[in-house]
């Protein structure tokens, strides 16, 4: 054995026993305080170990990437103007492009079963189903000149099919705004200083879009600069404008705040894009990077204790006040970005596939930025389980179960099994600034006030805990608001060639009406569930983030679908399973938890048996806790009608795009190879880049 | 791909300008994608990330790398309107071109 091959056996040796030792810590440890180093050590190890083992198998063997093959970035390159892009700034791209608010909200919510659950789920998941997505997705774009999803589903597995995609990616939007919005309603209502720094973000975001334009083109770096400065002068002045005379201005009402979100996500959506989206996302896109790393480098400093359980009891009765339902599939659902996330192969099938230089690259630009991805869910459930399980379930149940003082929330925790005084709730809301915690559900206060205890032990000590928390609620919302804008415009030109199809003026994009119409429409469809979610008195963030994660994962399971439908018709029948088994487990999930939702006879699980036990409560004329008049109670029949036929269109969608799909495999292993939409080779010309670790020992 | 600058953005389009057609990323949850514009720059603060593209007049216009990506096999004719001393360059891209361009969407020229 050679000195490099000696030194490399060594150096994995020792990655695989911090990995298992991290495991077996976390594994075996009951009742005692286990430090979340633990849980970084796990995940680190067992990220390396998958990406310099799985990931190679993945692309060597199973997709035989071929860097003599050009790509699309080289062969549409007309040799002039164009050239394919380093594999370390499409990293960052593609990093940036998948991280969002999504891996922050899911873990938070996860942690009612504990820490355990959710931690396997993140790593594990994103080891044999995430990652490989991403990267089996990546691949088979960039072998058909990075045609999208939706595009790849109908070519290779039939119109049948890709409609299904179609109308799910767009309820999806629709679902997956709705929730969101929820999340930034939850976090800045009754807060005159959170709302304050964020309604101060659209003046910023709009002066740094003139900046770039007009003042100072090109100047990309110089203008998040000055908008980072502004930023953090902001959330500085939200404390003082919260004990000055403008506190009332700011203190708005959920539904006040459901309104102003509507009227933005409307306006916004039809400005230009550089004048507001563009700057504002440039922004997020640095404090996102800066605000992870840092908080990685704060746990690994503070080395934070998690007083979460290993399992909660919840885990196993299903009767969480976060989110009703069992461990599985109910975790899998919760915790979608981070572990495995449909939209993921999106942006796998969008702009990454045709920047990409040589094949070799899915696996670090693929694979490594999902894991990257997964890193960061695993800070946020850091972030939810090192807090005190008496404050996480005071903050994420709803006020139908805590109520809304610290009294009554004191004594709903206690009944859940945990201790937590009201002088306690007091001095926690204190400790931030707000009015209150209790019953901030979303996960976005929970993961602020983690992670201003997180920051708050290494920068600055306990008089910079407020500052810290609404930084990270600053820090939150600016994702979530770019995202209202961004899918509203996606859902907008899918609902013109929807109704294109039945009145042809609205298939031509460039007609206004149309596109004020189509703007309006799908502000008013994602306006209507936050409302519903708003004024809903079972919680909204209950009712619909499982429906989220069900529409999250059903996309997971298309994009799946089409690998494996892809991997059979290119010749690798028996390398189908590696998309095949995370196809068949997403599935499982995805159609337990919408059986469950649908048919499910306990009213806090299924939608139609609550619903029936509401209905006929109303008809006798008595009134149902937690609802105080015949008005919640007409609500909540009729957000459970709606959120239980929206869970059955979902799991409909996915029936029928499988079914389809198993059409097709039938046709390729019993007759002859179908033909599938691959380019044909063409040779490169681009010289191998250097090694990675070439360049750093350069 | 190549930009034609019709009559009305030759004439408009001052000699030491291009026309720059530039790419914002736009997020969306977990996945996003972005959205092109069109300006003019002056040629002596072009930077370094645009490149020149085919485009009649040769040289006239610039663009961002993701943009080209997007725009690899169309014909893109660009414009120009002008309100009092505005001048504001088209392009006959569909509205939310980029975000369609992401998806799949795009309608052919």
């Amino acid at each position: 054995m050679n000195k490099t091959r000696l030194r490399s056996v060594l150096v994995w040796t020792v990655v695989a026993v911090v990995g298992a030792v991290a495991w077996a810590v976390l594994a075996l440890s009951r009742g005692e305080n286990v430090s979340a180093v633990w849980l970084v050590a796990a995940a680190l190890g067992s990220y390396a170990i998958a990406y310099r083992f799985y990931a190679r198998f993945i692309a060597k063997r199973v997709l035989q990437v071929d860097d003599t093959r050009a790509t699309p970035a080289e062969r549409l390159d007309d040799g002039v103007d164009f050239q394919p892009t380093d594999r370390r700034v499409l990293f960052g791209h593609h990093f940036a492009a998948i991280a969002g608010a999504g891996p922050l909200v899911g873990p938070v919510l996860a942690a009612q079963m504990g820490y355990l659950p959710g931690t396997i789920w993140i790593i594990v998941g994103v080891i044999f189903a995430g990652a490989v997505q991403d990267m089996v997705t990546l691949f088979f774009s960039m072998r058909r000149d990075g045609k999208s999803l939706g595009q790849m589903a109908r070519d290779e597995i039939g119109p049948i099919g890709g409609a299904a995609a179609l109308v799910g990616v767009f309820a999806i939007m629709i679902i997956l705004l709705a929730v969101l919005a929820l999340v930034v309603v939850n976090a800045l209502a009754k807060s005159p200083w959170g709302t304050f720094s964020i309604a101060m973000t659209i003046p910023i975001a709009l002066f740094m879009g003139f900046y770039l334009r007009v003042v100072r083109p090109g100047r990309v770096v110089e203008t998040s600069v000055i908008g980072v400065v502004l930023l953090i002068a902001a959330i500085l002045a939200g404390g003082w404008v919260q004990t000055s005379a403008w506190a009332g201005f700011f203190t708005l009402e959920p539904k006040t705040l459901v309104l102003w979100l509507v009227g933005y996500g409307f306006v916004a959506s039809v400005l230009p894009v550089w004048m507001l989206l563009a700057p504002r996302d440039y922004l997020s896109t640095f404090m996102k990077i800066g605000t992870i790393v840092l908080l990685a480098v704060g746990v690994l400093v503070t080395a934070p204790v998690l007083k979460t359980e290993a399992f909660t009891a919840f885990a196993f009765s299903g009767t969480g006040p976060v989110f009703t339902g069992s461990l599985f599939p109910f975790v899998f659902i919760t915790i979608a970005c981070g572990a495995l996330s449909g939209f993921h192969s999106l942006i796998a099938s969008g702009t990454t596939p045709k920047l990409i230089q040589k094949e070799s690259q899915v696996r670090l630009i693929g694979y490594g930025a999902m894991l990257a991805e997964s890193f960061v869910a695993i800070m946020a459930l850091i972030a939810a389980c090192m807090l005190d399980p008496g404050i996480y379930f005071a903050m994420n149940s709803p006020a139908g179960v805590v109520g809304t003082t610290v009294q009554t929330a004191s004594e709903a925790v206690g009944n859940l099994g945990f201790t937590i005084t009201p002088a306690e709730l007091q001095a926690a809301a204190a400790a931030v600034q707000e009015g209150t915690l209790v019953a901030r559900t979303g996960g976005a206060p929970t993961f602020a006030v983690g992670m201003s205890e997180i920051f708050s032990g290494f920068l600055g000590g306990a008089e910079m805990k407020a500052f810290w928390y609404h930084f990270a609620i600053m820090f939150e919302a600016l994702f979530i608001l770019t995202t209202v804008d961004a899918g509203t415009r996606v859902g907008r030109f899918m609902l013109q060639d929807g109704l294109g199809n039945v009145w042809k003026p609205f298939a031509r994009v460039s007609w206004r009406p149309g596109l004020w119409i189509c703007s309006a429409a799908v502000v008013l469809a994602w306006g209507y569930f936050l409302y519903a979610g708003v004024s809903n008195p079972l919680g909204g963030i209950n009712q619909l983030f499982p429906l989220f994660g069900i529409a999250n994962q059903l996309l997971a399971a298309i994009a799946l679908t089409v690998c494996t439908t892809l991997l059979i018709k290119s010749g690798r029948v028996k390398w189908a399973w590696v998309t095949g088994v995370p196809l068949a487990w997403d599935v499982a999930v995805t159609l337990t938890a919408s059986w469950q939702k649908v048919f499910s006879s306990d009213p806090k699980l299924g939608f139609f048996a609550q619903r029936e036990r509401y209905a006929d409560a109303l008809a006798q004329g008595k009134l149902l806790a937690p609802a105080k008049n015949t008005d919640q109670m007409q609500a909540i029949i009729t957000n459970s009608t709606v959120d239980g036929v929206l869970a059955a269109v979902f799991a409909l969608l996915v029936i029928i795009v499988i079914l389809d799909a198993v059409r097709v495999w039938r046709t390729a292993l019993l007759g002859p190879t179908p033909p599938t939409t691959e380019t044909p080779y063409v040779a490169s010309t681009l010289p191998e880049p250097p090694k990675l670790t070439d360049l750093v020992a350069r | 791909m190549t930009f034609r600058l019709d009559t009305l953005a030759r004439n408009e389009l001052r000699p030491n300008e291009v026309v720059v057609v530039d790419w914002h990323v736009t997020g969306m949850c977990c996945a996003d994608s972005g959205e092109f514009s069109v300006r003019v720059m002056r040629r002596a603060k072009l930077h370094r990330g645009l490149r020149a593209v085919d485009a009649l007049p040769v040289g006239a216009v610039y663009a961002h790398p993701t943009a080209w990506a997007h725009l690899a096999a169309r014909d893109v004719t660009v414009s120009c309107r002008r309100i009092g001393p505005i001048r504001w360059f088209t392009t006959d891209l569909p509205p939310d071109a980029g975000l369609r361009a992401c998806m799949g969407r795009l309608p052919p020229a």
